[in-house]
């Protein structure tokens, strides 16, 4: 049994019909992309999948659970977290701050602490702005805030959303980085990405959309070698 | 000098209504970005919580043995009354209307603040018709928990003006020249403390920070496992229960209440919230205080009657100002 399981979901944002239908699965311990244009409903998916939007038909389970109809505070106390496209980032609140609401859910009050130094190690430069408002903090450390805060969450699966939008080349790098290392020690990634190139070089599996419907899946390495991938996403021939 | 200062204190006495009263116009903007109207009527009810529990402990002579303990309970019952009474408004008036237009929750707000009004005013009306209801020619109630029924209600509203037993006398103390009474040292006292306890609880409690996250970004923090639904009843709670305390030290101070006594406090403490710079409420708490003082210093060289002219004087030169508030931050997005 896949640790998600996304059956048929058909989500809408009034009459418009963001999704037509999509399913996918991700397994426990992998780093599955979903890959697509502008506009081809990788956000809905995910935005489903946490509970902001709710899909008019379709189901999703988590961990054999039926989450389709949980609101967005119940589907974090399943396990699931998120990072935000844009960040997101409280900007009046400070680093510190930010990280205990990643924890709100969390119960085990005596572990948190133990936690923050946990990321703080994964992600040093946070702890030097610790009593910084996460506002006045600069885009790739605020991408690394929004990873931090989405792990003190504890969550079996964590989903990304664009998290290389507006970094600059070389952060990209050792952000992904940490993304692999995050995975290597036992979180399940979901990644959604437009900057096919590096989703693909760290994922497991991809699916690629098109319109709100899934058109293509496999492994990486297949798809990297798919003529229409390469076309499409990669812009090599 | 001495009337000046005297004068001084008399503002800052004011001034602690409109801020605790501000505080809640705040709080619910910081949260929602709506302006919750009905406030002013919430205030109202607390009032008229705290004067049915200071009656009934002043009847059975409770107030006179135990004279603190009164006080206390009275500030308790106007509290919880218009704190549940704010609850209640947001849950059925505005939580329904939470993605429709603005102006569709403003209607809704404006309506409930006359709905409030009017329930006070007719609650007497409705103990007669609870009283009188039958089925097949017998009364639901037995007589004599109608007649319990009638009592309380007459006890709790009704369109008279109702005068709060004069808890504090007209005793005080005497400084050189300066006479301050004690219901004014009350007053500045439990304003100042419920104001320190709401800005630690806003800066250094789970909730309050949960407050300050829902107030930047409600999605996202529905994505940390914050129900928000239930801090925005929180912050309805928290902020109502400070109109309702504000609501009973009208009560003391000038001992008479009635079901339209919301409206003015209501609109200055708003003027104070927007001046100090809505959402902000460190913000609110000056804006309360400078309203009160620009009161009282304009009854110094105006006739008394244009101090409300004076107040929103001071909102109008804000707005064209800095419409963001003293406090406001730059881009009028104000967040807890």
């Amino acid at each position: 049994m896949a640790l998600l399981e996304v059956k048929n979901i058909k989500t809408y944002y009034g009459n418009i019909c963001a999704l037509k239908g999509v399913t996918f699965e991700v397994n426990e311990g992998e780093i599955v992309c979903l890959i697509g244009s502008n506009g081809a409903g990788k956000t809905t998916t995910l935005k489903s999948i946490t509970g902001l939007l709710h899909p008019a038909e379709g189901s999703i389970l988590f961990n054999g659970r039926d989450i389709t109809c949980m609101e967005p505070h119940q589907i974090v106390q399943e396990g699931i977290a998120m990072v935000p496209e844009g960040r997101h980032v409280f900007s009046k609140l400070s680093t510190l701050e930010n990280l205990e609401m990643g924890a709100y859910s969390r119960k085990d009050n005596n572990n948190i602490q133990h936690d923050v130094e946990n990321v703080f190690t994964l992600f040093p430069r946070l702890k030097e702005r610790s009593k910084q408002s996460a506002g006045t903090l600069s885009g790739g450390e605020q991408q690394m805030l929004a990873i931090a805060r989405a792990l003190m969450a504890k969550p079996k699966l964590l989903l990304l959303d664009e998290p290389s939008m507006g970094l600059a080349p070389l952060l990209l790098e050792s952000i992904f980085e940490n993304v692999k290392e995050i995975n290597a020690q036992g979180t399940t990634v979901l990644l959604v990405e437009q900057n096919t190139k590096l989703a693909l070089a760290i994922a497991h599996r991809g699916y690629v959309l098109q319109t709100g419907e899934v058109n293509l899946s496999g492994k990486t390495q297949d798809l990297q070698n798919n003529e229409l991938v390469k076309k499409t996403y990669l812009g090599t021939t | 000098m001495e009337k000046l200062i005297e004068q001084l204190i008399n503002g800052l006495t004011v001034g602690s209504f409109y801020a605790l009263i501000a505080l809640g116009y705040t709080m619910v903007y910081g949260v929602l970005s709506m302006i919750n109207f009905a406030h002013g009527d919430i205030f109202m009810v607390g009032a008229y919580f705290g004067y049915f529990t200071i009656t009934q402990l002043s009847n059975n002579g409770f107030s006179e043995s135990h004279p603190v303990l009164a006080i206390i309970f009275t500030f308790l019952a106007g509290a919880l009354g218009a704190a549940l009474t704010g609850v209640t408004v947001e849950r059925l008036a505005y939580r329904p209307l939470r993605k429709a237009s603005r102006l569709a929750t403003l209607i809704s707000a404006i309506g409930t603040s006359i709905f409030l009004q009017e329930f006070v005013r007719l609650i007497p009306k409705f103990g007669e018709i609870l009283a009188s209801l039958s089925i097949a020619g017998k009364t639901i109630f037995p007589p004599s928990w109608g007649n319990a029924i009638i009592d309380v209600t007459k006890t709790f509203g009704g369109a008279m003006v109702k005068t709060y037993p004069g808890l504090l006398g007209t005793d005080g103390i005497r400084l050189g020249e300066v006479f301050i009474s004690y219901s004014r040292i009350l007053i500045m006292a439990i304003a100042i403390v419920f104001m320190v306890l709401l800005f630690i609880l806003v800066r250094y409690t789970k909730l309050g920070k949960a407050m300050r996250a829902v107030s930047e970004d409600k999605d996202t923090a529905a994505l940390m496992g914050i129900n928000v639904n239930r801090i925005i009843s929180s912050t309805f709670f928290i902020g109502s229960a400070l109109a309702g305390i504000a609501g009973v030290m009208i009560g003391i101070f000038y001992l008479q209440i009635k079901p339209t006594m919301g409206f003015t406090p209501g609109i200055k403490a708003f003027t104070s919230a927007v001046v100090g710079g809505i959402g902000n409420i460190p913000g609110a708490m000056l804006g309360g205080y400078i309203l009160g003082l620009a009161e009282v210093i304009s009854i110094q060289f105006l006739p008394a009657v244009y101090k409300d002219t004076v107040a929103f004087a001071i909102l109008i030169i804000m707005l064209i100002v800095k419409p963001t508030g003293i406090l406001g931050g730059r881009d009028g997005k104000n967040k807890l």
